[in-house]
């Protein structure tokens, strides 16, 4: 899990030439093969992948003379180990070669260290290799290193005769390390390898997929605190120390980059307080501000951001939005007695806030305007058959101003903890949270998002972020 | 008491003893108090025999026998004088029912498309929309096979889970029991997400592993995928599989009604089997809400057949007859070390009675 090799690799090219290109190594074409019985012992089919080729050492690689439908896949296989290939496709292969090319290129970024489990200290022998091919296969992470590295789980030298046989040895490994500490597992398939790349706050996931044919439903789970995950997967679950995701279909290759949640915090208030709906206030002083400052389907939002700040008392959560206005939109005759539906149509500052981290798609919209009007909501997305919607009352409360001098106005909430599911509030409790906003009027409508979901849509649970109560 | 039951008491036993293999269930479903398995029913199974129910020869089914012999069932299990009343009990107009059938060894063994098109004609007499009655099997070739739309009202839906929704990623039993790499079994999306009854129609089947398959077979290895990961060689380990899947929610509290099929069967070489030989024709269906008791009944079934064709034993755990290569053409060989002892293991999950004296049975005879 630490930096060890970084390559700046060209993306894979065409060969067309007839000689052989000096300083490259042939390298075998990338396929499945079905042979029962003789992949192990859960009968997986055979893989031939070059990965273990390029981990100890291989860096330029010339895929020569492929069979028709291996040309996208030897091209992914080789940008996803950072090695500098040259490829002579199947001429049938030419337009799929093209479109993962550009691919490639729409994804391509400088490398991150590769990230792993297992350090292999490589002798150069055959059983060496084949070990390494094997970890691979199981998705057992690895690195080649020189001497055992403590930051690793385990390090392992294959020479002796446990390591015979490569697949049994392979197997213990996977004991050594145990599943829960695995940097990456993958389910619901048996043809997809994955690589791990990472700085230590962002990771990139290679998924490589040898069959042939598209894999759907593949389920990933990745270590770490990785609170984005990129391009949005569903059904993501976020536990100890883990995130887990569905990536819908999975054809050839694709990249799939983590990044950690965004983070704010809530200063702790010995007492409640009444609402002002002013920044000023001596309860709102010094508290410090996040932004509200992404499209929601993600880039920076041009102008001056919304801010929001948080307090929170034993038994309230407290939130301060300072909404920047150019004009507002307002919906005709408001009244603020009850809960005003669709209030999302007008302009607004909403929170979603979830206390589940193991059902992300159960949370609470709460939401205001700058008249005072006012809407909360139970969601859930993964069960809506059980969520109340609209007709779930938090009891929070609301106050609004609005600052036409300056152009602001100002929401405020109090929402109590019990309506959030937060049994006990205290210092290091957190909840899962999206802060948004609606404004302008159409065709100049306008949202904001301090995490951006990465859809037409707020309702994006894998992109909350985090608040903390300090 | 005959040897060969001391035999197999005794086995029942040492397979029950053996520990479990390490399960972590992983659901967000809550159990419904006083729902599902085992029901209001605990212990109490109805049988029904009609000897006209089936055509040996042609293996037509005769679709007013059916009709009737469901009518008994399920009247003899709850009490009531009208089944409509009976069929209340269970299913109303806010439901969506999953018929749970077992057709992988369709055409030649499966829960017949008219018993599952007479238990949707009930569903639907009783409110529930033709179009949230959804019977459901996980592979697609097998319901293509099966051609249960030949026979169900107009509007009942037939999907597989292969092709409809899939599994349930956050609904899941992890466990490794030969270091396979996929360690989970998900539930069917179905399951969690559309169904808020199901309605288990096994078919009477000798099976290779679990001895026989009857309610707890079909719900559990029906209702998760990757399973088949538990046998390996010839051990298996439907033991402990079987029932810890059907305990798992909300696939428990949801079952709220077993049928099961017993019109025609399959006495060896199940659950796959396409040999006739090995066919029979019980001319029976069960009725129950408990799944350990109807499987209970089930394993007196398959032994009675596979004694009189002087077969060995489900319980039979020999080294000398397992060969796996011969299973499929002689009776007398085991592809798996069997363990019909998952039902009482099941029952040890609360699932229901397996005590045979604690049974409540009765039989009808049309």
């Amino acid at each position: 899990m630490i930096p060890i090799l970084l390559f700046i690799a060209a993306l894979p090219r065409i060969h067309d030439g007839k000689p052989e290109p000096a300083g490259y190594v042939k390298v075998p074409p990338p396929v499945v093969r079905i042979r029962a019985n003789q992949a192990g012992p859960t009968g997986i089919p055979w893989i031939d992948a070059n990965g273990w080729r390029f981990e100890r050492g291989l860096r330029k690689a010339f895929y020569a003379t492929l069979p028709r439908g291996a040309a996208a896949l030897a091209a992914a296989e080789a940008y996803a180990y950072g090695v500098d290939a040259l490829i002579q496709p199947d001429e049938a292969d030419r337009p799929s070669l093209a479109k993962m090319l550009e691919y490639l290129e729409s994804i391509d970024q400088p490398a991150m260290p590769l990230m792993a489990n297992i350090g292999v200290i490589d002798d150069g022998s055959a059983i060496a290799g084949e070990v390494m091919n094997m970890l691979g296969r199981r998705n057992l992470l690895y690195r080649v290193v020189s001497k055992p590295d403590p930051k690793l789980t385990v390090t392992v030298s294959p020479t002796g005769a446990e390591a015979r046989n490569p697949s049994t040895f392979a197997a213990r490994i996977r004991e050594k390390v145990t599943d829960d500490k695995r940097l990456v597992r993958l389910f619901n398939a048996s043809t997809v390898v994955a690589r791990l790349t990472g700085d230590g706050t962002r990771a990139r996931l290679h998924l490589i997929n040898y069959s042939g044919r598209p894999i759907t439903d593949l389920r990933v789970r990745v270590l770490g605190g990785y609170g984005r995950v990129q391009p949005f997967p569903k059904d993501v679950v976020t536990e100890a120390g883990a995130v887990e995701f569905t990536v819908p279909e999975l054809a050839t290759y694709m990249v799939v980059d983590l990044e950690p949640a965004r983070r704010a915090v809530s200063l702790h208030s010995k007492s409640d307080f009444d609402l002002t709906a002013d920044p000023a206030a001596a309860q709102w002083r010094n508290v410090p501000a996040v932004h509200i400052d992404r499209k929601f389907m993600n880039g920076v939002l041009p102008g001056q951001p919304t801010e929001v700040r948080s307090r929170w008392t034993a038994g309230n959560l407290y939130l301060l939005f300072s909404c920047p206005f150019d004009e507002l939109h307002l919906k005709p005759e408001p009244q603020t007695e009850s809960d005003t539906n669709k209030l999302w149509d007008w302009d607004v500052a909403e929170v979603f806030l979830g206390s589940e981290f193991d059902h992300i798609g159960h949370y609470r919209e709460f939401e205001v305007s700058p008249r005072g009007e006012w809407v909360d909501l139970d969601i859930d997305r993964d069960h809506p058959g059980n969520e109340q919607g609209i007709g779930w009352n938090s009891g929070f409360v609301v106050k609004a101003r609005v600052d036409q001098a300056r152009k602001i106005w100002y929401g405020e909430m109090r929402i109590p903890f019990a309506s959030l599911g937060v049994k006990s509030a205290r210092a290091g409790v957190e909840l899962r949270t999206g802060f948004y906003r609606c404004a302008g009027t159409p065709p100049n409508r306008w949202f904001a998002a301090w995490s951006a979901t990465g859809q037409r849509s707020f309702h994006g649970p894998h992109a909350f972020g985090r608040l903390r109560l300090e | 008491m005959e040897r060969r039951s001391f035999l197999a008491a005794a086995m029942a036993q040492a397979a029950v003893a053996v520990p479990a293999p390490k399960y972590r269930i992983v659901s967000s479903y809550q159990p419904q108090p006083a729902a599902g398995m085992p029901g209001p029913y605990r212990g109490r199974v109805v049988t029904v025999h009609a000897a006209s129910s089936i055509d040996e020869a042609t293996e037509r089914v005769d679709v007013p026998t059916v009709a009737e012999m469901i009518r008994r069932g399920i009247t003899s299990l709850t009490g009531d004088r009208d089944s409509r009343d009976s069929w209340a009990r269970f299913f109303n107009s806010t439901d969506v029912v999953g018929i749970k059938v077992n057709c992988s060894g369709a055409p030649g063994a499966m829960s017949m498309p008219d018993v599952v098109a007479e238990i949707a004609r009930n569903l639907i007499a009783v409110g529930v929309k033709a179009a949230n009655v959804i019977i459901h099997e996980r592979n697609e070739d097998q319901m293509v096979a099966a051609n249960y739309q030949s026979a169900i009202p107009t509007g009942v839906q037939v999907h597989s889970a292969a092709k409809h929704t899939g599994y349930d990623p956050k609904t899941y039993v992890d466990c490794s029991f030969f270091g396979e790499d996929d360690t989970r079994s998900n539930m069917v999306r179905m399951v969690t997400e559309e169904f808020t009854k199901i309605i288990n129609v096994p078919n009477m089947k000798d099976h290779s592993a679990s001895g026989v398959t009857g309610c707890l077979k079909n719900i559990a290895y029906g209702e998760f995928h990757n399973v088949a990961r538990s046998h390996q060689s010839s051990k298996t380990n439907t033991l402990s599989f079987i029932g810890t899947l059907a305990n798992v929610e909300p696939l428990r509290s949801r079952t709220v009604l077993h049928i099961m099929d017993g019109l025609r069967g399959v006495w060896h070489a199940g659950p796959f089997s396409r040999d006739k030989r090995f066919r029979f024709y019980p001319k029976q269906m069960k009725f129950g809400t408990d799944p350990v008791a109807m499987d209970r009944l089930l394993i007196d079934v398959i032994e009675a057949k596979r004694k009189a064709e002087g077969a060995i034993s489900v319980w039979d755990r020999s080294p000398e007859r397992l060969n796996a290569r011969q299973f499929q053409t002689d009776p007398n060989t085991n592809q798996f070390v069997r363990e019909p002892g998952h039902i009482e293991y099941a029952s040890g999950l609360g699932l229901g009675v397996y005590d045979i004296k604690q049974i409540n049975h009765t039989e009808i005879r049309l």
